[in-house]
């Protein structure tokens, strides 16, 4: 199937060239005509890889050492990784003696994927970037990691993140603090911070992480790459480990729209293993990312898109802002019909959010008690072996967080908290569900600003989770949605990308691959490759 | 509304603040406004904070007694994590009692996301292959069993 | 099973307070309200009950007066572990006295990740028992967690139904044994739903440490709550049986109380009689079999009643005790400080469960006859209470009489036969009814042949217990053996004069006046006809002969 599609014009594996801004604000696309002949739309790494193994130009294990060697290089700087894989080789030696048999190839074969720590991998070291898991090895492979492996993609390591997904930095790792690649100075965003910044810093072709209240499309935005968190239902959770159940979802990082969408092609689909997992059919999205080559001179005449009013008001960073309006102008420009939409309870997601996950989340870590795995403090008396055990395995934003929840759900405050905060999740479903008959698809910023400093924010949990604001509303409606880079704002050695975040109707990942390709591939100088590769490509 | 949303946050610090030097700093890296566009948002907020402790149904509720909290969660603190969690959560809860206001009468919660029912496992046992790996993995197993600290009475 | 439990009860097993209770509660046990709940049965008391009554004993008579100011109220927690190949919410298999640990996976051992996926076998046996009890059933229902932490709970936390159960508001009908003053009552049913097991923990003697066994955790449970409607041990007991007897009947669980798969736990209050509002709720747990659950009740009444009595009901607190079987009484386990905090929110891994009409129906048309409707028919058919009691008590007894009478046999023979003959048989053999080889086809078969008198009653009997160990046929044991009854007269006669002739002392014997002598006859002529000859006409052709003057 992936045959089918135009082999990509440029024939290098690292599209590395580099993006000049000017000193202001980037504005990445202010003509209004697509002009294909002078932009160098970004290439599939997907599909570049596939190409030169089957044309024999290069070996998997060629490419697995190039990456390997990249990682080497720039990992001291940015610790995206908490365990890299010591089978990366071998998994590459075994698609070389596929090739070389004329055995045929999974459509993911050679791809090198990071896989977010708190996703199982089965012995190999899985945390979530937690001390209560560390040297915790799974006994089994999650739905999406087993299919990833079937599908011939080689689990590259498990990237860093903020505990239990806790966390919108990445700081709140128990092990490292992961930096931004266009600016070492600065948070990679979280909670999948490794996973976004290994993509941008080439460290693997595509990754894995995890959303619950944005944490897959924030720092997609914070590192300049393409993250889609699909429908709730879309992927397995089984093997995610759980923070917030009723928001959870496994989302996939490219740096491209078609690298996010074959991930998620390739781990999409009923589970047996996870009954919250849909039953829905997977369309083949490939047929959704043409060579722009093949693009009409309206790509996209008459797709309607609504710009969600309240996610460009005050508070927004103005950059961030301008680069939405600009990204809008764009998909004006591609044929899109724009229109201004108000969701009245989107204000109310984000305290709702805080409720339900940290709710939930006291639940779900309660298996963490040091009895059945992971460290264990040894006490004479149990509540002290549970006390110790989750005290000193758990870090701060952990522990606050399931106090929270604790509290929400005690009897007598579950109604104004938790119950509450379903209701408001009932308007806010209700509110995107009438935008989104209006509209093809809902756009917004991905955050309200772009990556900020390390430690910036870590000892203010309200002026954190405000950074959530764009993304939680998604989350508590269950729809799929995707960032991909659209503009830089100043910052930084060479400025710092902004992302822009497409929403879709549930289960219409289609639609949001097919305009965030075409966006992507028209954008002008769209090559969003961080400063930090420059040194070391 | 994402202002809303931001200055309702605000508005849920203890000393309703925006004077705090450091809230400053932060509102300013996260957005390019200039103080004085800061200011003329204030007296929003101050309204905003002023209907939230004047709702009822938020004043009866209890503040969070965190070291009781941290012994139904069973999670030990420090003294100094006990100060530091508290004065942390109070103002998130504060926060979360904007939620009060929200007039929700005849809504029916959401669990999650739409989703059909269903999705049964018929009755047919299977066997965990990889179950050597889960007893390696437990902590204090001897016997056969999993060892823990003795029991008298459950619950 | 109940009732032969209950019936086994030797007065001098009961406390001295459980003794005079029963005593109490049998005599007054019209004068007890049930809740406007007590049927009016057609039931005749011609048996009488077997012992059962206590000596008089001048002791307890005060405490007999002043239990009689007082009413007990109590409702029953049952919880019983289905009989489905897997838990609850994994494919690991659910089996009894497996090696410890190893029927574990991710899910049942609540590994990060790890999900659960509900077993549809639980939902199809919470339909099915709700329907029995006849409750409304919840076309949507959905599960809640149940939060505590404990060595046995792997997750933390309880899949378990919290405000909307799978079914509600029901009842059951129960008869209550003679030797227990019988009556019929019906009991409500506040609810019943679907959850999950914990492990087991075991506690070493010896060692400073307990010890957990996650085979269990996670089989799947239907909690039934009761009404608080029943008012004396005796009733809780019985209900705790019928309980037993349905899920037997439906064949959901096994309902065995010594491995657990049937637990009860008792909540009790006491109340001046009179007294509208309930006094201090005390649970009782560690009731492993139901005369415990009548013992141990009959003794929380007195406790209570002499607690009131004595001016300290101050001393009745909200507490879950202990039965101790060995002291027989209940010692404080742990003192409740207000409720349990349980934390309950929608467990948001599992969809709803939702049930369409057809799916209701459907299992509403396989439903066995359940045991109320049993003994109501058994009762119609003109059996007295106490065969009905017994024959509807096990479902397979149950099946194999109805068997029986299928094939045409005689009602009341078929009972005798099944209660007490091939009862004493399997008693012995240790046997279910089961096991046996003799077919309800062929026990029909026997019957009819000792009825229209091919064979006499007692070479029946002989070739019953044949048929029981070995199997086949009558109709050919019958005649392999030759065993048909002789029934001409001229051969009896034969045989008599034959006997006669030989035992010429004991005639003269007999003639003056030693008329007992006529069984030693009676007896050399059996012989002589190998049991063949027709009693009847032996027996009147023998006086003849004995009393003719010649």
């Amino acid at each position: 199937m992936l045959s089918t599609l135009q082999p990509p014009r440029s024939l290098s594996l690292l599209p590395l060239r580099r993006f000049q801004i000017s000193k202001t604000i980037v504005s990445a696309a202010s003509s209004k005509t697509i002009d294909t002949s002078v932009i160098s739309p970004p290439q599939s790494q997907i599909l570049t890889t596939r190409r030169s193994l089957l044309s024999g130009e290069t070996t998997a294990v060629e490419i697995a050492k190039s990456y390997l060697s990249r990682i080497r290089l720039t990992e001291p700087q940015l610790k995206c990784f908490l365990h890299v894989s010591e089978n990366v080789l071998k998994d590459a030696q075994e698609i070389d003696q596929r090739i070389a048999k004329g055995e045929e190839l999974g459509p993911l074969a050679g791809v090198l994927i990071g896989v977010k720590d708190n996703i199982c991998t089965q012995g190999m070291p899985s945390t979530a970037a937690s001390r209560i898991l560390e040297h915790y090895r799974p006994p089994f492979d999650a739905t999406a990691v087993k299919k990833i492996k079937e599908l011939g993609g080689i689990v590259v390591g498990k990237t860093n993140m903020d505990e239990f997904g806790m966390g919108s930095t990445t700081e709140a790792s128990a092990f490292q603090v992961t930096a931004n690649p266009w600016d070492l100075s600065r948070v990679p965003g979280g909670s999948s911070g490794g996973s976004a910044a290994a993509v941008a810093a080439r460290q693997c072709m595509v990754s894995l992480g995890s959303d619950t209240g944005g944490s897959v499309r924030q720092p997609a935005s914070f590192c300049g790459v393409v993250g889609l968190k699909p429908t709730y239902g879309r992927v397995s959770r089984f093997g995610l480990m759980a923070y917030a159940s009723s928001l959870d979802v496994i989302g996939c990082f490219g740096s491209t729209v078609a690298d996010a969408g074959m991930l998620l092609h390739a781990i999409s689909g009923y589970d047996r293993f996870d009954s919250t997992s849909s039953k829905q059919d997977v369309p083949e999205f490939q047929s959704q990312f043409p060579s722009v080559d093949h693009f009409e001179s309206k790509p996209l005449n008459g797709v309607k898109v609504g710009i969600i009013r309240e996610t460009l008001e005050d508070g927004v960073d103005s950059g961030v802002r301008s680069a939405t309006q600009e990204a809008a102008s764009h998909l004006e420009a591609l044929g899109c019909i724009l229109t201004e939409v108000s969701l009245p309870s989107f204000s109310l997601g984000l305290p709702a959010y805080y409720v339900i996950a940290s709710s939930e989340s006291s639940s779900n870590l309660s298996r963490y008690d040091g009895v059945r795995y992971g460290n264990q403090v040894m006490a004479e008396e149990l509540n002290k072996l549970y006390e110790c055990s989750r005290g000193e395995g758990f870090g701060g934003e952990v522990k606050m967080r399931i106090l929270m929840g604790t509290y929400a759900l005690s009897a007598g405050y579950y109604n104004a908290y938790y119950k509450r905060a379903q209701q408001v999740r009932t308007l806010i479903r209700k509110d995107f569900k009438a935008a989104l008959e209006q509209n093809d698809i809902l756009i917004s910023p991905a955050a309200p600003s772009a990556a900020y400093k390390i430690g910036e924010k870590k000892d203010d949990p309200l002026a954190m989770y405000a950074g959530d604001i764009m993304t939680v509303n998604v989350n508590l409606a269950g729809l799929p949605a995707m960032v991909l880079p659209c503009g830089l704002v100043e910052g930084g050695p060479s400025g710092l990308p902004v992302g822009l975040q497409m929403i879709g109707a549930a289960f219409d990942e289609e639609k949001l691959l097919k305009v965030g390709h075409i966006f992507e591939q028209t954008l002008k100088g769209s090559s969003f490759v961080p400063p930090l590769l420059a040194n070391v490509a | 509304m994402a202002t809303r949303a931001l200055l309702a946050v605000i508005s849920a610090s203890p000393n309703r603040c925006f004077i705090s030097p450091s809230r400053i700093k932060i509102l300013q890296s996260s957005t390019s406004s200039s103080s004085v566009h800061f200011h003329r948002h204030s007296r929003k907020i101050h309204r905003i904070a002023r209907s939230y402790s004047s709702d009822s149904d938020s004043s009866v509720l209890q503040p969070p007694d965190v070291s009781r909290l941290a012994q139904t969660a069973r999670i030990s603190l420090t003294p100094a994590e006990i100060e530091e969690c508290e004065t942390k959560i109070r103002r998130v809860i504060d926060w979360f009692g904007q939620l009060q206001q929200v007039d929700v009468n005849s809504v029916e919660p959401a669990i999650r996301a739409e989703m059909d029912g269903g999705n049964l496992r018929e009755d047919a046992p299977e066997t965990f292959e990889n179950r050597d790996s889960i007893r390696a993995s437990i902590p204090s197993f001897e016997e056969a069993y999993l060892k823990v600290p003795k029991i008298l009475n459950k619950e | 099973m109940s009732t032969t439990l209950l019936r086994t009860f030797q007065p001098n097993q009961f406390s001295l307070l459980g003794t005079s209770l029963l005593r109490r509660r049998r005599s007054n046990n019209f004068s007890v309200r049930f809740c406007g709940s007590q049927t009016t049965t057609t039931h005749e008391a011609k048996q009488s009950s077997p012992t059962r009554v206590a000596p008089k004993n001048h002791k307890s008579n005060k405490l007999d007066e002043i239990l009689r100011d007082y009413e007990a109220v109590i409702g029953i927690e049952t919880h019983v572990q289905l009989s489905t190949l897997t838990k609850a919410f994994c494919s690991c298999s659910n089996n009894y006295g497996s090696y410890p640990n190893t029927s574990i996976c991710p899910v049942c051992m609540g590994l990060p990740g790890a999900l659960p996926v509900l077993n549809s076998k639980v939902v199809e046996f919470g339909v099915r028992l709700g329907l029995a009890l006849n409750c409304d059933l919840s076309l949507k229902s959905k599960f809640d967690r149940k939060q505590y932490f404990y060595p046995d709970l792997p997750k933390g936390y309880q899949i378990s139904q919290f405000d909307i159960p799978i079914a509600s508001g029901g009842y059951v009908d129960l008869d209550i044994p003679l030797e227990f003053g019988g009556g019929h009552r019906r009991f409500g049913i506040t609810r019943v739903h679907m959850e999950e097991d914990a492990g087991k923990l075991l506690h070493s003697d010896t060692g400073d440490y307990s010890q957990v066994d996650l085979n269990r955790a996670g089989v799947p449970l239907l909690e039934i709550v009761s009404e608080p409607d029943m008012r004396s041990g005796i009733e809780a007991a019985e209900y705790a049986c019928e309980m037993q007897r349905i899920a037997r009947y439906l064949g959901v669980s096994n309902g065995n109380m010594q491995e657990g798969s049937l637990r009860c736990d008792v909540n009790i209050s006491i109340r001046p009689i009179g007294q509208a509002e309930f006094g201090t709720k005390v649970e009782i747990k560690n009731l492993n079999a139901f005369s415990a659950i009548s013992r141990a009740i009959d003794y929380e009444i007195s406790r209570q009643a002499l607690l009131y009595n004595q001016g300290k009901a101050d001393q009745i607190v909200t507490e879950t005790r202990l039965w101790e079987e060995g002291a027989q009484k209940t010692v404080t386990m742990r003192k409740k400080e207000g409720l349990a905090d349980y934390r309950y929110f929608p467990e948001p891994d599992l969809p709803e469960v939702i049930l369409t009409k057809e799916y209701v129906d459907s299992i509403r048309a396989s439903l066995p006859e359940l045991p109320e409707a049993k003994r109501r028919r058994y009762e119609a058919m003109g059996l007295g209470m106490q065969d009905v009691l017994f024959l509807a008590n096990d479902v397979s007894v149950a099946e194999y009489f109805d068997a029986v009478i299928g094939k045409g046999a005689e009602v009341k023979l078929a009972a005798n036969w099944i209660m007490s003959d091939i009862a004493a048989y399997l008693k012995n053999e240790k046997l279910s009814i089961n096991d046996i080889k003799l077919t309800p086809q062929e026990l029909a078969e026997l019957i009819a042949a000792i009825k229209d008198g091919t064979i006499s009653g007692k070479i029946g009997k002989e070739i019953l217990f044949e048929l029981l160990a070995k199997g086949g046929t009558v109709k050919g044991m019958i005649k392999a053996k030759d065993l048909v009854q002789i029934t001409d007269p001229v051969e009896i006669e034969k045989m008599v004069i034959q006997v006669v002739s030989e035992n010429p002392k004991q005639l003269e014997q007999y003639r003056s006046g030693k008329t007992k002598l006529q069984g030693y006859f009676a007896g050399q002529i059996m012989k002589m006809s190998k049991g063949k000859a027709n009693p009847g006409l032996l027996n009147k052709i023998l006086l003849e002969k004995l009393n003719a003057k010649d």
